[in-house]
């Protein structure tokens, strides 16, 4: 009788959770973001580890609320009423749907596209065109999120197509397929490779006509706050720049001149330098 | 309400169960509210809707059947053995019960995935399940197999073990016991577990995206085209497919209710 009246209970979660679960598929994360103090920065998945440097930096750090996600999410969530300061997204396209509810807005760095592969590099990916092979597995950005259009830039550049790729819904989550090995390679950008050094990622330079820009803005509610104008001045100025810099972005005009150096070591490793077995 | 019902039941239980009946429904109406009705045909007739659809279909029947054909046995088991192993054996089986799915994710490529423990083995073999619909399977399988279980479970559980003995004395086999007795009483049961197991197939997102990525006509189910379409400035698109979801789920609870005669089995 114990017994029954237990896996009774239990199915009485699992019933409710059932529901739960099939709502929850049919919901849009909300970011009811609260307005207690500090500024609330809403930036693009492939600057997380930036703003973090940036928390850390800005007047003796941790002044900054920070919402990361994909351009698209994050522009998605402030048309339906999130509140945030200022926007970085990864591209100026992004901001297009905001433009009329932006104080200001300026280019703060830009990031190549590069193909980021696995450890290993089990599917022997040496030059762009092998990711068009049979067999090999890919993930790139959907064409809707800033880093899914400079990856359709470069193929299109390139002439390649590619059958049966993962699309994900934004760069970081393209990264975390490749570091895992799921995928054998992923477009990404730079910076992102960089960062998964640690696990054995490796990258091949692409060809990109138009490397993204990423424009920070500052929102009509953030203009109000004296607090957050200020940190959109320090942003837009020399030490923002010195942070994006640091973490391997480029200049905010990327025809200004060659990316600063990475890493020592992996900087824009040759292809036949990745680590093939 | 009888008059019992009346003399014994508060009135003031109205005011906490219709806020908890508006927190249930209020979402889902007001999908429901938005769901661009007269454009809805041409939503559902995209390729993509429909190439999402038959995968989600067919691989929640595949995960379904594996449930049961795995499932039955151990809930057999569980429901005739007794003790701290068997305790212990049901609390593994519930994690994936509470476990966010991310975490079923990120658990499921530490075992599956390529550098995992049981994707390597199949490696060596040439047997690759990731960014497959086996990978969809597997997800669907792990999430999906403790509702299972534990409603055909609770249905064995009632099933009682004087017949089974009655039958036992009368010198029929162990197999035949089971399979004349014990679950044509627990079939009710039996019958829920494999709907909710469907269901819960069905509305498998989180593990997925995270253990299986998103292919078109490979491992993305609605629920990854909803997210996609939402994702990609199509709303519209995404509410179209909530509503294809959200009915192939009525569609269960009245084969559920059919079944078994109650709206939700308990």
């Amino acid at each position: 009788m114990r017994l029954v009246l237990r896996s009774q209970r239990i199915m009485a979660a699992s019933a409710v959770m059932f529901l739960t679960a099939s709502v929850a598929a049919c919901t849009s994360p909300g970011t009811a973001a609260a307005r207690d103090a500090g500024i609330t920065l809403f930036a693009a998945s492939s600057l997380t580890d930036v703003v973090e440097d940036l928390n850390a930096a800005y007047d003796g750090g941790g002044r900054l609320r920070i919402n990361v996600g994909s351009s698209s999410q994050l522009v998605a969530q402030l048309q339906s009423g999130a509140a945030a300061d200022v926007v970085i997204t990864a591209d100026l396209e992004a901001l297009e749907p905001l433009r009329t509810d932006l104080d200001r807005e300026t280019v703060l760095a830009s990031n190549r596209l590069v193909l980021a592969l696995a450890g290993g590099n089990p599917a022997g990916i040496t030059v762009l065109r092998d990711v068009a092979a049979d067999g090999v597995r890919t993930a790139l950005c959907a064409p809707s999120v800033p880093c899914g259009r400079a990856t359709d830039r470069v193929l299109q550049a390139a002439g390649l197509s590619l059958t049966a790729p993962s699309l994900e819904d934004s760069a970081r989550s393209v990264l975390t397929k490749v570091s895992s090995g799921q995928a054998d390679a992923g477009f990404v950008y730079r910076t992102d490779a960089l960062a998964a050094e640690q696990a054995g990622v490796t990258y091949l330079p692409l060809e990109d006509p138009d490397p993204n820009r990423y424009p920070a803005a500052l929102t009509s509610q953030g203009a109000a706050s004296a607090e957050a104008a200020a940190f959109y001045e320090w942003l837009t100025g020399p030490e923002g720049a010195a942070v994006f810099a640091e973490a391997g972005f480029g200049p905010a005009d990327p025809a200004a001149g060659p990316d600063t150096p990475a890493v020592p070591g992996t900087a824009d490793s040759t292809p036949g330098s990745t680590d093939a077995p | 309400m009888s008059r019992e019902a009346r003399a014994t039941t508060p009135g003031w239980l109205w005011i906490p169960a219709g806020l908890a009946l508006l927190l249930c429904a209020g979402p889902v109406a007001s999908l429901l509210l938005n769901v661009p009705w007269t454009s809805l045909p041409e939503l559902l007739g995209t390729d993509s809707a429909r190439t999402a659809l038959g995968l989600s279909l067919a691989t929640s029947a595949v995960s379904t059947l594996l449930c049961v054909l795995l499932g039955l046995p151990l809930a057999v088991l569980f429901s005739k053995l007794e003790g701290p192993w068997i305790q212990l054996m049901r609390g593994i089986l519930l994690i994936p019960l509470v476990l966010s799915p991310v975490v079923s994710g990120i658990a499921l490529l530490y075992f599956w995935g390529r550098e995992g423990i049981a994707g390597k083995l199949l490696g060596t073999v040439g047997v690759d399940v990731g960014y497959s619909p086996a990978a969809v399977v597997i997800v669907q399988v792990f999430v999906s197999l403790p509702f299972f279980v534990v409603a055909s479970l609770n249905s064995l559980s009632t099933v009682d073990r004087d017949l089974e003995m009655a039958a036992a004395t009368s010198g029929a086999g162990p197999t035949a016991i089971l399979r004349h007795i014990t679950l044509p009483l627990a079939l009710p049961g039996i019958v829920a577990g494999t709907l909710l197991a469907f269901a819960r197939s069905l509305g498998e997102y989180g593990a997925t995206i995270t253990f299986a990525g998103s292919i078109e006509g490979s491992t993305r189910t609605l629920p990854l085209q909803i997210e996609l379409s939402l994702n990609s400035n199509q709303p519209q698109a995404a509410l179209g497919i909530c509503l294809m979801l959200i009915a192939l789920y009525l569609l269960v609870l009245l084969m559920a209710r059919a079944t078994t005669g109650r709206l939700l089995p308990g």
